[in-house]
C-alpha cells in the first residue's frame, strides 16, 4: 500500500485531558479513508491534527508522528502543511465573497495572482459537482447559494490548490440528502486525483464513498481496514455492533466514562 | 386534488376549527375580546395617555402644571372604577390597580401641600412645582399604562409581553425630551444669526486707522475642525488598529499589558492629557519662535516683525487628541475581530493562507464596520475634546494648516463667551450659531459613518440578499 501519510502513535490532550490515546494510521494515496464512530471518539480531533489545525484551540498538545510523503508534518511550517493537506468544514464556511473570489481564495493566497485563474476556476468547480449550477453567476456572492451549494464551493475552494490530502469534517453534517448525494458524486469525481479522510457520522455514507474504513471508539482505534471487508466481515464485536447501527458494547473506560459518549 | 409530477396527492383540507381568524393587534390576539369584563381596563388606559401627554406638557411648560391634579384625579378613579368592577363581575382583586391609585392619591396629596414655586438648587433659587408634577405623572401613567395593556392583552404571551412596552419606552421618551430641550434650544437661537457670510468668513482682527476693524465668521473654525478630525484619525488609526489586531490575534502577555493599557488610557481624563499637552507647549516656549521645533510644537505666523508663536499648532493638539481616541479604536477593532465566525477563520487558514494575507482579506475587511464606528467616535471625539483644546487654540485668524495655530468650531463654542476679550465681545450674539454649526457637522458625520458601515457589513460580512 502506497501511503501518503502515516500516523504513530499519535496522542492529543486538551488542556492535558487527553482525547487520542496513541493512534496509528495510514493514509492511502489516491484513496479516500472514512473514520467513522459515535460523537466524541476523537474522530474529529485525529483529522485536525492531520493539517494541526488542533494548534489554533488553545491548550491543546500532540505528540507522537505524522508524516506526509516521509517528511516529519510536526516540525514543518503549519502553513505548507495546510497548503498540502486541504480541509472542508462541517458546517460550510464560504467567506462573504464573489463565488469566483472564494474559490480563487487559496490560489491567490499561495502567491499566484494572476495565472490560468479561469482555468483553475471551472477545473475545481467542475470536480466540486457545481459548474454547471453556478457558471453564469460567478461574480455573485457564495452566501447566496444554498447550503449544499456553499459546501460545494468550500470543496472547489480546497481542489483549486490542489492539495495532496483533502480532509472533510462530516462535510455533510447539515445538508439534506440530495445535497448529500450531490457531495458524495463530488468526493467520488476526486478519487484517484486526490487523497480524502473523511470523518462522517454515516456509515452507509462511509460505505458508498470510501476505500479504507477506520472505527475510532474512546480516542482508540478499534479496527481498520478495507471498507467492503470491514462491512462484510468485521473483526471485532464493537465494530458490527456499530455498523449495524446498534449500540457499542464496550467495557466502560478507565476513566469511568460511560461506554458511549451520547 | 392536484397533480403532481402525474402523481395525484389529497389535498389536506383546511382546519375548520381555524376558521375563526384570530384577530391582531401588534401581533398580539385580542383575546381580551373573549373576557369582556376586563375591557374596562381601556378606562385607565386612556387616563394614561391624557396623564402622559399632560406629563409631558408640564416639563416643557409650567401652565401645564395646571391640569396635573386633575388629571391624577381622573387617573386614580379610573384605576378605581375598573378595579371594582372587575370586582364585581368576577371576584378578582386586583391590587396592583389599587396600588396605583393608592399612589394617585398620594401625588395628588403631595401636590396639594407643595407651594406653586418652591426653593431648589438650581442658580434662580426657586423651581416651579410641575419639575415635580411631570415626572410624577409620568411615571403613573407609565406604571398605570403598562398594567391595563396586561389586564387587556395578559391572556396571550405576546400580550404581557406587550405591556412591558411602555416601560421601556418611557426612559427613552424622557431622554428624547432631554435631547429635545437641549437641541431645540440650540437650533432655535442659533438658526437665526446663520447665514452664508459667517460660514465663508474667517474671523480676523485689523488695526484700521481709527482703531481696530473686525471680520466675523467661522470659516476657520469649520476648516479647522476637519482639519483637526482628519489629522487626528490619521495619528490614531495604524496603532489603533494595531493595537486591536494585537490584543485579538495574538493573545498573550503583550497583548494582556495592551488590554490594561487601552483601559487604563480610556479611563483617565482628557483634562490629564490637556494637561500634558499643555506643558509640552509650555516648555516650547522657552524656545525660539523662528525655529523647527517651536513650529512644530506651537504654531506660528508671520507679520511685518517676523516670525511669531502661536500658542499650540495642529499637530500637536491632534497629537494628543490621537492618545484620546486610540484606545477607542484598538477597542472596538478588537471587538470587530474576535465577532469574526471560527469557521470562517479556519477556513482561511485550512487553505493555507498566512496569517497576513487571512488579516488583510478576511478578518479586516469584517472588522470595517466595527472599525469605522470607532472612527466616527474618535471623529467626533476630536472635534469635541475641549479639555485639550482650550489651553491650544486661538481665534484662528493666522490660517489653517498642520502647523498653524489651532483652532476648531469647538473652540468657538468656548471662546464665544469665556475667549480673548475682542473675540468674545464680537462674536458672543454667535455662540449658539457655532454650537449649531458643530452640531450639524456631528451629524453629517454621523450620517456619513451610518451609510457606510450599512454599506461594509453587506459587502464585508455578507447579506442575505443576492446582490
Amino acid at each position: 500500500m502506497n501511503n501518503v501519510m502515516d500516523m504513530s502513535s499519535l496522542r492529543v490532550a486538551y488542556s492535558g485531558r487527553e482525547v487520542l490515546h496513541g493512534v496509528d494510521m495510514p493514509i492511502a494515496k489516491g484513496r479516500v479513508t472514512a473514520m467513522v464512530g459515535p460523537s466524541g471518539c476523537g474522530k474529529t480531533t485525529l483529522l485536525r491534527s492531520l493539517n494541526r489545525l488542533t494548534e489554533l484551540t488553545h491548550g491543546c498538545t500532540v505528540a507522537g508522528s505524522i508524516t506526509l510523503d516521509g517528511e516529519d508534518c510536526i516540525s514543518m511550517d503549519p502553513v505548507l502543511l495546510r497548503r498540502r493537506v486541504g480541509m472542508v468544514f462541517q458546517k460550510p464556511n464560504p467567506f462573504p465573497m464573489s463565488i469566483r473570489e472564494n474559490v480563487l481564495y487559496g490560489v491567490k493566497a499561495q502567491g499566484n495572482h494572476r495565472d490560468h485563474h479561469d482555468e483553475m476556476l471551472e477545473a475545481a468547480l467542475t470536480k466540486a459537482v457545481l459548474w454547471d449550477e453556478v457558471k453564469d453567476r460567478l461574480d455573485h456572492s457564495a452566501l447566496a447559494l444554498s447550503g449544499g451549494q456553499q459546501q460545494r464551493v468550500c470543496i472547489a475552494r480546497t481542489l483549486a490548490v490542489s492539495p495532496e490530502v483533502v480532509l472533510m469534517d462530516e462535510p455533510a453534517g447539515s445538508l439534506d440528502p440530495r445535497s448529500t448525494a450531490k457531495l458524495e458524486e463530488s468526493i467520488l469525481a476526486m478519487q484517484g486525483d486526490y487523497t480524502v479522510v473523511i470523518v462522517t457520522h454515516d456509515v452507509s455514507q462511509a460505505h458508498r464513498v470510501s476505500d479504507f474504513m477506520a472505527f475510532l471508539y474512546d480516542g482508540r482505534i478499534v479496527e481498520f481496514g478495507d471498507t467492503a471487508a470491514m462491512f462484510a466481515n468485521p473483526r471485532e464485536d464493537a465494530t458490527r455492533d456499530y455498523l449495524a447501527g446498534g449500540l457499542v458494547t464496550l467495557p466502560p473506560t478507565a476513566s469511568g466514562e460511560p461506554a458511549l459518549a451520547n | 386534488m392536484t397533480a403532481i409530477n402525474g402523481t395525484s396527492v389529497p389535498r389536506i383540507p383546511p382546519d375548520e376549527s381555524a376558521a375563526d381568524p384570530q384577530r391582531l393587534l401588534f401581533g398580539v390576539s385580542l383575546e381580551a375580546v373573549r373576557r369582556p369584563e376586563r375591557l374596562v381596563f381601556a378606562l385607565p388606559l386612556a387616563g394614561a395617555a391624557v396623564g402622559a401627554a399632560v406629563g409631558g406638557a408640564a416639563l416643557f411648560s409650567n401652565a401645564a402644571d395646571a391640569f396635573a391634579v386633575p388629571v391624577l384625579g381622573l387617573l386614580g378613579m379610573s384605576l378605581l372604577v375598573a378595579a371594582a368592577y372587575l370586582r364585581t363581575r368576577n371576584d378578582t382583586l386586583d391590587r396592583a390597580a389599587l396600588i396605583l391609585a393608592g399612589l394617585c392619591l398620594a401625588a395628588i396629596a403631595l401636590l396639594l401641600v407643595l407651594p406653586e414655586w418652591m426653593y431648589g438648587g438650581n442658580v434662580n433659587g426657586i423651581v416651579h412645582r410641575s419639575v415635580v408634577s411631570g415626572p410624577l405623572l409620568l411615571v403613573l401613567s407609565t406604571a398605570t399604562a403598562a398594567h391595563a395593556i396586561r389586564m387587556l392583552l395578559g391572556a396571550s404571551p405576546s400580550g404581557q409581553d406587550l405591556a412591558l412596552y411602555p416601560v421601556f419606552a418611557l426612559p427613552i421618551v424622557l431622554a428624547l425630551i432631554a435631547y429635545g430641550i437641549v437641541l431645540g434650544r440650540v437650533i432655535v437661537s442659533g438658526v437665526g444669526s446663520l447665514s452664508l457670510d459667517l460660514l465663508t468668513t474667517a474671523w480676523r482682527q485689523d488695526q484700521g486707522v481709527t482703531g481696530f476693524t473686525y471680520q466675523l465668521g467661522f470659516f476657520n473654525n469649520i476648516m479647522g475642525t476637519f482639519l483637526l478630525i482628519a489629522m487626528t484619525l490619521l495619528l490614531a488609526i495604524f496603532p489603533g488598529v494595531g493595537a486591536g489586531v494585537f490584543m485579538s490575534e495574538y493573545p498573550g502577555r503583550v497583548a494582556r499589558v495592551i488590554n490594561f493599557c487601552t483601559t487604563m488610557l480610556r479611563a483617565i481624563s482628557m483634562f490629564i492629557i490637556g494637561a500634558a499637552a499643555l506643558g509640552l507647549v509650555h516648555a516650547a516656549g522657552s524656545l525660539d519662535p523662528g525655529s523647527f521645533l517651536s513650529q512644530l510644537i506651537r504654531g506660528s505666523y508671520a507679520d511685518a516683525t517676523g516670525i511669531r508663536p502661536e500658542k499650540g499648532s495642529f499637530l500637536t493638539a491632534s497629537l494628543f487628541l490621537a492618545l484620546l481616541v486610540m484606545p477607542v479604536i484598538a477597542r472596538l477593532t478588537e471587538e470587530g475581530l474576535r465577532s469574526v465566525p471560527r469557521e470562517i477563520r479556519e477556513g482561511t487558514v485550512a487553505l493555507g493562507a498566512t496569517d497576513g494575507y487571512g488579516l488583510r482579506r478576511i478578518l479586516l475587511p469584517w472588522a470595517a464596520p466595527n472599525i469605522l464606528t470607532a472612527l466616527l467616535i474618535a471623529g467626533a471625539e476630536a472635534a469635541g475634546s475641549l479639555a485639550i483644546l482650550m489651553f491650544l487654540a486661538g481665534p484662528g485668524q493666522n490660517g489653517v494648516g498642520p502647523l498653524n495655530g489651532v483652532t476648531s468650531l469647538d473652540y468657538a463654542v468656548f471662546a464665544t463667551r469665556y475667549g480673548p476679550r475682542t473675540y468674545f465681545d464680537t462674536m458672543r450674539q454667535y455662540q449658539s450659531t457655532a454650537a449649531l454649526l458643530l452640531l450639524l457637522l456631528t451629524l453629517g458625520l454621523t450620517a456619513l459613518a451610518m451609510v457606510l458601515q450599512r454599506r461594509f457589513a453587506k459587502r464585508y460580512r455578507g447579506s442575505m440578499i443576492a446582490n
